[in-house]
């Protein structure tokens, strides 16, 4: 596969009074260029930490503990995990390389900056652009990204846009420098369904355009099933199954992956018949489970298979598809 | 619901409204109002759930908290049947509020923020008892422990804060609190909405399982249109303060009869990559309430829109038996549902 971005064997831990909490416990993730892959699994398994960390964007109590990342560039492998903290190096990787945008753009967005001023500061930085260049650019961003009247609203304040505007702010400043990897943690979870449709849209559009490989973090199997070319589904800190967006949603491995599926209230599912549910809820992140960390909630686990020894590597099942479980073990060793 | 079973509303609607003053400037001057609640008018029958959906801003939740009398009308009727009589909840007084509260209860949506930190479970839930008269400890004890049970959390958990639990916990801990008192109708507020998948089934099924056995009457408000087809047994559609659709559910979703519903439907992202449908984009942003568009609230984004919405408010019709369309042209459109999904 060709990958714009590796991640092998990530660890980032929190070193907290009560615990150490094994965010990202051995993330192994190939990014393919070009193209969507979406990141799945419910609340706390670890999606925004793995994308903070991808971007050396993590912070005291927290340290990246073990595990390589690596950007492919054309002609250069960059290894981000060997840079300098708060480095040249990283900082002109982050936001011209790699951007990445969130559920909530006025956590990026600074409240007393006009909204031209942020995208503007962006392109200057990165870009061999100066001012009123940068600022045609940054109004040319608006208009690409759908904002009515760019020219008026690049002198507005974030806090006068609505969440749909926001967000839509937030692409054009990520994408005003055109980074090959968009990360895009759960961008539009936080908004109606049909600002979702637009936006998601948006982004499609965009990607074809520049040529973009996006890394979409998201709970809503929907919207990975629409957007994603790939998906991965994450669970306490690690990948537990990947596959092609067909293949996973076709033929799910994990007890996870098809627990998680079968909870989702079908549109066509008979109503008033009882939903099917995961028992229990994702375990507090203090705690090491011995053996597969799902076996405590998972249907098919079996005793003394599932419960004991180390955490199940991913394997690869089948040509593109990869699953954690120890169930497909004995398949995988037969061949 | 029972097909022999005559329906008997629990609740009447009756053109509702709510208008927030919107105040500006040194003299506390009202230049204008949102209207948030423009004239919503429905019945709710005894022991069914009611969805109601729309983009945010469009005046659910404000609908849910003036039924309730928790915001106060601006004018309209809610009539309440409690025993043989009906009462107006918007123009009851204090004493006689006082008296149906107990019937009348609310799920939110934030079972963090709704949970007070400093409260043990034990007084979450056990107040609403203690406000109406279970003054003996013992008694308040047995009571908690038992609606804990019900709504599958531990007894023991009684002397426990709310930080100790999980989301999906603690909106267990805001349904046993909410059914201590046995009410009748619930105003269920985005109740599962901030729950992850696997324990949004959890709460979807244990709010279902308690409907049928204490025989409650659900107003369900969401934005998650699968969750509230898989839910209600009818479901309305509002638009900026107005219910412009208002159905059972499977003709709701198969056969929409409001160009918003349809475009409601077709914006939402569904789990089957192989339905990669062709979709209607929704052009635009929900209008502005204290500055509603002329004629229909949706026809600025409205692909059906013809000189007439511009000018004429549509009535809320009934157009086949219970399905009820705010809409000029609901006759000739072939709006497109969900069939066959
Ligand atoms: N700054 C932090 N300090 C301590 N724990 C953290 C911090 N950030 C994240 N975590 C923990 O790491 C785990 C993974 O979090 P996160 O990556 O945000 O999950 P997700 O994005 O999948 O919902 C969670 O248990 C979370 O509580
Ligand atoms: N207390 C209030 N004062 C002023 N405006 C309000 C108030 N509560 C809600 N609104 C406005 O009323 C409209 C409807 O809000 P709401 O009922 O919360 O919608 P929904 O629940 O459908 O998202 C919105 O425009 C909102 O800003
Ligand atoms: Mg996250
Ligand atoms: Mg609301």
């Amino acid at each position: 596969m060709d990958s714009v971005l590796s991640i092998r064997g990530l660890k980032t831990h929190f070193f907290l009074d009560e615990g150490i909490v094994r965010a990202v416990d051995g993330v192994d993730l190939e990014i393919p260029r070009g193209k969507t892959i979406g990141i799945v699994g419910e609340s706390g398994c670890g999606k925004s930490v793995t994308a903070f960390s991808s971007l050396r964007l993590v912070a005291e109590p927290g340290q990246i503990v073990a595990g390589d990342v690596v950007l492919h560039q054309e002609n250069l492998d960059v290894v981000l995990t060997d840079l300098e903290d708060e480095g040249d190096q990283i900082r002109a990787i982050r936001g011209k390389e790699i951007a990445m945008i969130f559920q909530e753009p006025m956590t990026s967005l600074s409240p007393v900056h006009t909204v031209g001023f942020q995208i503007m500061e962006a392109v200057e930085l990165h870009m061999d652009l100066t001012g009123s260049d940068a600022q045609a650019h940054a109004v040319h961003m608006l208009d690409r990204v759908g904002i009515p009247d760019p020219g008026q609203r690049f002198g507005q304040y974030p806090h006068e846009l609505s969440g749909g505007m926001r967000q839509r702010v937030m692409i054009a400043m990520a994408l005003s420098c055109q980074p090959s990897l968009l990360i895009a943690d759960e961008p539009t979870t936080a908004l109606d369904v049909t600002i979702q449709a637009q936006i998601l849209e948006l982004m499609r559009d965009l990607q074809v355009e520049f040529d973009m490989s996006i890394m979409l973090i998201t709970h809503d199997l929907g919207v990975v099933a629409e957007v994603a070319d790939e998906v991965a589904v994450m669970y306490l800190g690690r990948v537990v199954e990947q596959a092609a967006t067909d293949e996973i949603f076709e033929h799910p491995k994990h007890p996870y992956t098809r627990a998680l599926m079968d909870s989702i209230p079908g549109m066509g599912s008979v109503r008033k018949t009882r939903l099917k549910t995961i028992k229990g809820s994702v375990p507090d992140p203090f705690s090491q489970l011995s053996g597969c960390p799902f076996h405590p909630r998972c249907e098919e686990a079996k005793k003394g298979m599932c419960d004991v020894g180390e955490r199940p590597e991913l394997l690869v099942l089948e040509e593109g598809h990869q699953v954690a479980c120890v169930l497909y073990h004995e398949e995988v060793a037969r061949g | 619901m029972g097909e022999a079973k005559v329906k008997v509303p629990l609740l009447e609607v009756h053109d509702l409204k709510k208008h927030f003053p919107i105040i500006k400037g040194f003299f506390n001057q009202v230049v204008g109002h949102v209207k948030a609640v423009d004239g919503v008018s429905f019945d709710l029958y005894e022991g069914e759930c009611l969805g109601l959906v729309g983009e945010s801003g469009s005046g659910k939740t404000t609908v849910g908290r003036t039924i309730l009398r928790a915001l106060a009308p601006t004018s309209g009727k809610v009539l309440f049947q409690h025993g043989d009589e009906s009462v107006d909840v918007a123009s009851a007084s204090h004493d006689v509020l006082k008296k149906l509260r107990p019937h009348m209860q609310m799920i939110f949506q934030d079972p963090y923020a709704s949970l007070n930190p400093r409260m043990t479970v034990l007084d979450l839930v056990g107040e609403p008892l203690l406000v109406n008269g279970v003054t003996d400890r013992k008694e308040r004890e047995k009571r908690v422990q038992d609606l804990l049970v019900r709504v599958g959390l531990k007894p023991h958990f009684l002397r426990r804060y709310p930080h100790a639990f999980s989301g999906g916990q603690r909106q267990r801990i805001g349904i046993a609190r909410a059914l201590a008192l046995h009410p009748k109708l619930v105003v269920c507020d985005e109740p599962v909405s901030a729950l992850d998948v696997s324990v949004q089934a959890q709460a979807l099924n244990l709010l279902q399982e308690l409907q049928e056995e204490l025989g409650l009457t659900y107003l369900f408000v969401a934005h998650d249109l699968s969750v509230v087809r898989h839910i209600s047994d009818r479901v309305a559609v509002m638009y900026v303060g107005k219910i412009v659709e208002l159905s059972p559910v499977d003709a709701l979703y198969e056969k929409p009869m409001h160009p918003y519903t349809e475009a409601l439907l077709s914006a939402v992202p569904v789990p089957d990559p192989k339905r990669k449908k062709k979709r209607l984009l929704l052009s635009g942003e929900v209008a502005d309430p204290s500055n509603a568009p002329s004629g229909c609230g949706f026809h600025p984004r409205c692909a059906y829109a013809q000189e007439r919405c511009k000018q004429e408010v549509p009535e809320l019709r009934e157009i086949e038996p219970g399905h009820f369309s705010r809409c000029h042209f609901t006759e000739t459109l072939q709006l497109e549902g969900q069939a066959d999904l």
